[in-house]
């Protein structure tokens, strides 16, 4: 789907070469006095990958869960291809081309591979072969797909993800997003209980998902081996409010840490600071 | 589909002989441990008294595990699901009530009158279950005050002598026949075409798609079944026959688990005990799954217990309402290896689980030892079977 044949909205960006995917407008959410998200404006672009970073309580699981379904905002739309899409659940998500990997993974660890992979999406023989599920199906269609992503060393693939390792286990749920054939992929933390060999494997997968040209959003606080490895944008999130927005060519660590915390630098050329919110936190 | 390696092995190499054993009883294995202990049992009592291993004796056995067994098989998809179903005995104790009273009061056909035991035991089930999944309160305490609620119900639909005589009546061929030994014959060769039938299958699906696969995945599970029913049936021929009553549990646990390895729903029983919020998350109704669980656990209580009544050819408030019955039921299924924590476990544990139980009873029974004897071992074996189920969950647990 070429974005450029879309019909461009009012709203859109003058500065893309391309309509963007998915767009959020003025999404708020709030818990009870509390203001998780505060009007965030958010673009994404085919095949982007876009980081959002920002300290702990910043509103990046909030904006991940509004995205996803799990947690519909209070206000403010979404525009999937120009065109406004209602997200109230996962399954809202999922059929407009949003697939979630979550924090905590969402595997069943009493399941097997095969089972974790098309949970809720099973694979049926045909009716003169009673409807069953076709367990030999989904364990080629698995193997296949988990080669293809690379995450090849896991033993067997009838043996229950509970003993699996946190590599091997993320790559499942990475897997089981990609066998949904999504356009958009969020990653909730990818990184955080894994190791430094296991890490190098997840940024691989996810610049592979940019390659299959689908989108990502990325949550991560790994700011060396994921956010400035793989992201081409880097949105900062800060008490709720977008703050800052980079291009991640020409920028470094300590310029995100320095909007993340919101303590003055010495701004870099490519910080867009024009925003009235923007300014006003970054005092 | 047996354990096959994707291509490359893990970094480490072969994993600690700790963690393929619990690999092989959670996979192939997974029916070695109870089997054993079944043996052993056998053996113990046998040597105590040689009337144990009589054929006399094992189908006298297969009768009383049968009631036990179907409130462990009803049991089985709840636990699978997490929950607990504390009202199984009191249920069973109505429906059997119900259908009695329908059978001599009412004077309706037997299958009628078994039909709507059944029925009564689906709706309890379904209102529990919905009450459950409502109000989020613990299936432990709802379920344990219905079960005093059933009891006041039974109670309230005995007839003043406090029982029903099911004498003469037609209900009793439900535990009272046996098939002839023709047919039993003719079922085991039946049974065993349909199992190499339905093994073949699944070996041309599996080398179709690509997977490897050989031709002992069909052959030697078919020799084992063929010869295990073969010494099964001939052993209980030897004596009056197969029971009915036998076939009444044996079927619908074939049936569960069919149900359970290949259909969307059996694996969702599975997938909601492991991980509920995934599985919500997946778009699959979680609270559907777990009232059905109930629903089915309903009926299965109260299937049993119109087969106890019929076995007992009576229905009293000690019959099947109170006493032992329902921990027996819950011992029996985590004996044979479905766990209390959900997600683990199989319909033919309530077979390896009832068989289990009821040999020590028997055998405590035949070497005429008191209650008191049979009490304190029930409660063992209570606390022996969740306590080895609670040890392999944290063990499974602390695997990752």
């Amino acid at each position: 789907m070429d974005g450029r044949e879309l019909r461009r909205d009012a709203a859109a960006p003058v500065d893309a070469d391309n309509a963007p995917l998915m767009q959020l407008r003025g999404i708020s959410k709030h818990f009870g006095g509390v203001t998780a998200l505060d009007r965030i404006e958010l673009k994404l672009f085919p095949s982007e990958i876009v980081a959002i970073v920002g300290d702990n309580g910043a509103g990046k699981s909030t904006l991940i869960k509004a995205i996803s379904g799990n947690q519909p905002p209070d206000s403010g739309t979404f525009l999937f291809n120009g065109k406004l899409v209602e997200i109230r659940t996962p399954q809202d998500a999922s059929r407009v081309g949003i697939e979630t990997v979550y924090q905590d993974l969402a595997l069943c660890d009493n399941l097997d591979t095969v089972q974790n992979l098309f949970l809720g999406n099973e694979k049926i023989t045909s009716l003169r072969s009673g409807r069953r599920l076709n367990h030999a199906l989904m364990e080629s269609t698995a193997r296949e797909a988990l080669r293809d992503i690379g995450v090849a060393t896991i033993r067997s693939l009838r043996s229950p993800v509970g003993r699996l390792s946190g590599g091997q286990r993320q790559g499942i749920a990475i897997c089981r997003c990609i066998l949904r054939d999504p356009r958009v992929v969020l990653l909730d933390e990818p990184t955080a209980a894994l190791g430094v060999e296991q890490r190098q494997g997840v940024v691989r997968l996810i610049k592979r998902l940019k390659s299959e040209s689908r989108s990502v959003i990325v949550i991560s606080h790994d700011l060396h081996d994921v956010v400035l490895e793989v992201a081409d944008r880097i949105v900062v999130l800060r008490l709720g409010r977008k703050v800052a927005e980079f291009q991640r060519t020409g920028i470094n660590a300590s310029d995100l840490v320095a909007a993340i915390t919101g303590v003055q630098h010495f701004a870099r050329g490519d910080v867009r600071s024009d925003t009235s919110a923007n300014r006003m936190a970054r005092e | 589909m047996s354990a096959e390696q994707v291509s490359g092995l893990s970094p480490s190499g072969r994993a600690p002989l700790v963690s393929r054993a619990a690999a092989l009883l959670a996979g192939d294995w997974r029916y070695v441990p109870i089997a054993t202990a079944i043996v052993l049992i056998w053996a113990f009592f046998a040597l105590q008294n040689p009337a144990y291993l009589t054929p006399r004796n094992l189908s006298n056995l297969c009768l009383q595990s049968v009631v036990t067994g179907l409130l462990a098989l009803g049991l089985v998809p709840v636990l699978l699901v997490g929950q607990i179903d504390m009202s199984v005995a009191a249920m069973s104790a109505v429906a059997a009530t119900i259908t009695g009273q329908l059978l001599l009061v009412e004077r309706v056909s037997v299958w009628l009158a078994i039909a709507a035991g059944v029925l009564f035991g689906g709706c309890v089930g379904f209102l529990q279950a919905r009450w459950i999944t409502w109000t989020g309160t613990p299936a432990f305490l709802v379920t344990f005050g219905v079960s005093l609620a059933l009891a006041a119900l039974q109670l309230h639909l005995l007839p003043v002598t406090g029982q029903i005589n099911l004498y003469g009546t037609d209900i009793v061929v439900l535990a009272g026949a046996y098939l002839p030994a023709g047919l039993s014959w003719a079922l085991v060769i039946f049974a065993v075409l349909a199992f190499a039938a339905f093994r073949l299958s699944a070996f041309v699906e599996s080398r179709d798609a690509g997977l490897e696969a050989s031709v002992r995945s069909v052959v030697l599970p078919t020799f084992l079944v063929m010869v295990g029913l073969a010494v099964v049936v001939g052993a209980l021929n030897m004596h009056n026959g197969v029971p009915i009553a036998l076939l009444l549990f044996v079927v619908p646990i074939i049936v569960l688990v069919y149900i359970g390895s290949h259909t969307k729903f059996g694996l969702y029983l599975y997938a909601t005990g492991g991980n509920p919020s995934a599985v919500a998350r997946a778009g699959i109704d979680v609270d559907r799954i777990r009232i059905a669980a109930f629903v089915i656990c309903g009926m299965f209580a109260a299937f049993g217990g119109i087969v106890g009544a019929s076995r007992l050819l009576g229905v009293s408030a000690q019959s099947s309402g109170m006493g032992t019955l329902l921990l027996e039921a819950i011992t029996a299924a985590v004996v044979g290896g479905t766990s209390l924590f959900g997600g683990r476990g199989s319909p033919w544990s309530a077979l390896f689980g009832a068989l289990a139980i009821t040999s020590i009873s028997n055998g405590i029974d035949l070497l005429g030892l008191g209650t008191e004897v049979k009490l304190a071992t029930q409660g063992l074996v209570l606390v022996l079977a969740t306590s080895v189920d609670s040890v392999a969950n944290k063990f499974a647990n602390d695997a990752r």
